[in-house]
C-alpha cells in the first residue's frame, strides 16, 4: 500500500516537488537544531559530539536527496524536450512521457497529432499520384491523335495539340514533384545513406542510357548521409544524373564531400557533384534552367522541369543548388544538403 | 519481329498496335496483369512493352515474376507514374527501359527498335548483309540501293533472320517470331515465305541447314 502511494507520489512532478520541499523543509530543521544544539553545547558543555554529527549527517543528507528528487523530475521533463528536437532532426518518430503523469496526457496528444499528420501527408501524395497517373493517360491518347493529325493534314492543328499536351504534362510533373516535397521535406526528414541510392539510380542510368555507353564515377564515403527523404533524394539525384547522361559525350562521374561550418555563417552539409564532359550550359542561361519553368533546350525530348525541380526540392530541405563548368568543359552541378546523423 | 503490349487503357493498347503493326511488327495485346503474365510465359516474343499500373496482377510484379523464370525479353516499361523512385524500381526488377507517360509513338517505337536490336548483339539501326540492307525504322528493304517489295510476313521472315544473322534459326522459332498469337500457325507456311524471299532477293540470299533451320546466305 505505501510502495504504491510512494510510486503514485513519484510518477507525478506535482508530488515530487512536495516532496523535495517536504525532505527541503525537514533537512533545513534539523539542520537548524544542529545550530540551535552547538549553541546549546558551549552554553551546556555536557552534551556528547557522536549525537552532534548525526544531526549534522541525516539533515544534509535529507536536503540532498531533496535537490536530486527536484532534479531527476526536471531532467525527464528535458528529455521530452530533446525528444521533440529529436523529431525535428528526423531521428525520432514519435515522444516518449519518461514516465511522468501530468506530462503523458500531453506525450499522447502530440504522438496523435503526429500519427495523423502523417495519415494526411500520404493520403495527400496518394491523391496527387492518382490524379497526375489519372490524367496522364488521356494526355497519351491526346498526344497520339495529336501525331495522327500532324502526319494526315495540313493545318497545325496537330502540332498545337502536341505542345499543348507537352506543356500539360511537365505542369504534372513538376507539380507532382513539388507536391512530394512540401510533404516530406518537413522538418522530420530522415536520414539517407547517400552510397546506395547513388549506386541504384547508377545502374538505373545505365539501363536507361544504354546506347550511349558512359562510363561513370561514384567517388562517396561509406557512411556518408544528409537528412532527406529517400525519395526525394532519388528524385533530386535522378534529374541531375539524366541530364548529366543526356548531354555527356563519354563520362559522367559522382562524388560527394562532407563540408564543416566554418566562421562565416556557412552551416555544415554535404556536397553532392555530378560532373559530365558534354557541351555545358551557357554561363548567360545557367540561372535560369533552375527558375520554374525554364528550359535551355526546348527540343530535347524530356528535358522538362527536371533542374528547376532539383533547385525546388533542395530549397525544401534548405540546401541548394549550384551550376558551373566543369574542368573537362562540360556542366558541373553541385547539390548541398544537410548533414544526416553520422 | 514480334511484340508484345500490355496496357489496361484499351484505345492507348489499339493505337499503339496499329502504328507498330504498320511497321511490321506481328502485336498481342493485353489488357491486364494476368494475360500478360501468361502470354509472356507461353509466347516467344522479341520486345514487350508494359504499362504499370495494370488490373489483377500490377506490372512491376509481372516484371519480376518474367525475370524470376528468367525469360529474357526485353521489356519497356510506359507508366504516368514517372518519378526516379519508380524508375529505380522497374528497372532493378527487371525492366530494359521506362518512358513515362503522355509519350511521343515515335520515341516508343525508336526504344523498341533499340532494344531488340542490342538484345541481338547488333549497333547498327540499319542492318545491312551484303548488297541487302533492311531498315526496321521504315520496314523497308533495299537490295543493291533498289527498293524491294515484300508483304508483311516476308518482310517479318527477313527481319528475324537478319537480325539473328550469325546463327541458324529454327523453322519452330521463326514461325513464333511472326505471327501474332490469335493467328492460325501452319509452319509450313514459312517454306513458303523463305521461298518467296529467294526468289525476290535471289535464291543463294538464304541458305537451308538440314535439319537445323535457315541462315543468311553468304553475303
Amino acid at each position: 500500500m505505501t510502495l504504491r502511494a510512494s510510486g503514485v507520489i513519484l510518477r507525478s512532478l506535482r508530488g515530487r516537488i512536495l516532496l523535495a520541499a517536504l525532505l527541503w523543509s525537514l533537512g533545513l530543521f534539523v539542520m537548524l537544531n544542529h545550530v540551535v544544539y552547538k549553541v546549546m553545547v558551549a552554553l551546556l558543555p555536557g552534551l556528547r559530539q557522536s549525537q552532534m554529527i548525526l544531526f549534522g549527517l541525516t539533515g544534509s543528507s535529507l536536503m540532498l536527496a531533496a535537490l536530486w528528487l527536484l532534479a531527476s523530475a526536471l531532467r525527464r521533463v528535458d528529455a521530452v524536450r530533446s525528444g521533440v528536437a529529436s523529431l525535428r532532426s528526423g531521428e525520432g518518430k514519435r515522444l516518449d512521457a519518461g514516465g511522468l503523469a501530468e506530462l503523458e496526457p500531453l506525450v499522447r496528444d502530440m504522438n496523435s497529432l503526429l500519427d495523423h499528420r502523417e495519415r494526411v501527408v500520404r493520403r495527400a501524395l496518394a491523391t496527387a499520384g492518382d490524379l497526375a497517373h489519372g490524367l496522364k493517360t488521356p494526355l497519351a491518347i491526346v498526344a497520339q491523335e495529336a501525331e495522327r493529325l500532324e502526319a494526315t493534314s495540313e493545318s497545325e492543328c496537330g502540332v498545337t495539340l502536341r505542345e499543348q499536351v507537352e506543356r500539360m504534362r511537365r505542369q504534372v510533373d513538376y507539380h507532382l514533384a513539388r507536391a512530394r516535397a512540401s510533404a516530406s521535406g518537413t522538418p522530420y526528414g530522415a536520414h539517407v545513406e547517400l552510397r546506395p541510392v547513388a549506386e541504384r539510380l547508377v545502374r538505373t542510368m545505365d539501363r536507361l542510357h544504354a546506347g550511349k555507353g558512359h562510363a561513370f564515377a561514384i567517388d562517396i564515403p561509406e557512411s556518408c548521409t544528409v537528412r532527406c527523404e529517400t525519395e526525394d533524394l532519388e528524385e533530386m539525384l535522378g534529374n541531375i544524373l539524366d541530364n548529366a547522361c543526356k548531354w555527356a559525350r563519354s563520362a559522367v562521374t559522382i562524388s560527394a564531400s562532407r563540408i564543416a561550418a566554418d566562421a562565416v555563417r556557412t552551416p555544415s552539409g554535404v556536397t553532392i557533384t555530378v560532373e559530365d564532359d558534354g557541351p555545358g550550359i551557357d554561363p548567360a542561361i545557367r540561372d535560369r534552367v533552375l527558375q520554374r519553368g525554364v528550359r535551355a533546350d526546348e527540343a530535347s525530348p524530356g528535358s522538362g522541369l527536371g533542374l528547376a525541380i532539383v533547385a525546388d526540392l533542395a530549397d525544401l530541405y534548405g540546401g541548394s543548388v549550384t551550376l558551373e563548368a566543369a574542368p573537362r568543359g562540360g556542366l558541373r552541378v553541385q547539390l548541398m544538403l544537410p548533414p544526416g546523423a553520422v | 519481329m514480334r511484340l508484345l503490349i500490355v496496357e489496361d487503357e484499351e484505345r492507348l493498347a489499339r493505337n499503339l498496335a496499329a502504328m507498330f503493326e504498320s511497321s511490321g511488327y506481328a502485336v498481342d495485346l493485353a489488357f491486364d496483369g494476368e494475360r500478360a503474365e501468361r502470354l509472356l510465359c507461353d509466347e516467344r516474343y522479341d520486345a514487350a512493352i508494359l504499362d504499370l499500373g495494370l488490373p489483377k496482377i500490377d506490372g512491376v510484379t509481372v516484371l519480376r515474376r518474367c525475370r524470376s523464370a528468367s525469360n529474357a525479353v526485353p521489356i519497356l516499361v510506359l507508366s504516368a507514374r514517372g518519378s526516379w523512385h519508380e524508375k529505380v524500381e522497374a528497372i532493378d526488377s527487371g525492366a530494359d527501359d521506362f518512358v513515362v507517360k503522355p509519350f511521343q509513338i515515335e520515341e516508343v517505337m525508336a526504344r523498341v527498335r533499340a532494344l531488340i536490336r542490342r538484345a541481338a548483339g547488333q549497333l547498327q539501326s540499319e542492318l545491312r548483309h551484303g548488297a541487302l540492307t533492311l531498315d526496321p525504322r521504315t520496314a523497308k528493304v533495299t537490295l543493291g540501293g533498289a527498293p524491294m517489295r515484300l508483304t508483311s510476313h516476308e518482310y517479318r521472315v527477313l527481319a528475324y533472320l537478319m537480325h539473328h544473322r550469325d546463327r541458324v534459326v529454327s523453322q519452330i522459332e521463326l514461325t513464333e517470331h511472326i505471327y501474332a498469337q490469335d493467328f492460325e500457325r501452319d509452319s509450313n507456311t514459312v517454306e513458303v515465305f523463305i521461298g518467296r524471299l529467294r526468289r525476290k532477293l535471289g535464291a543463294t540470299s538464304i541458305e537451308t541447314v538440314r535439319g537445323l533451320g535457315y541462315r543468311m546466305g553468304a553475303p
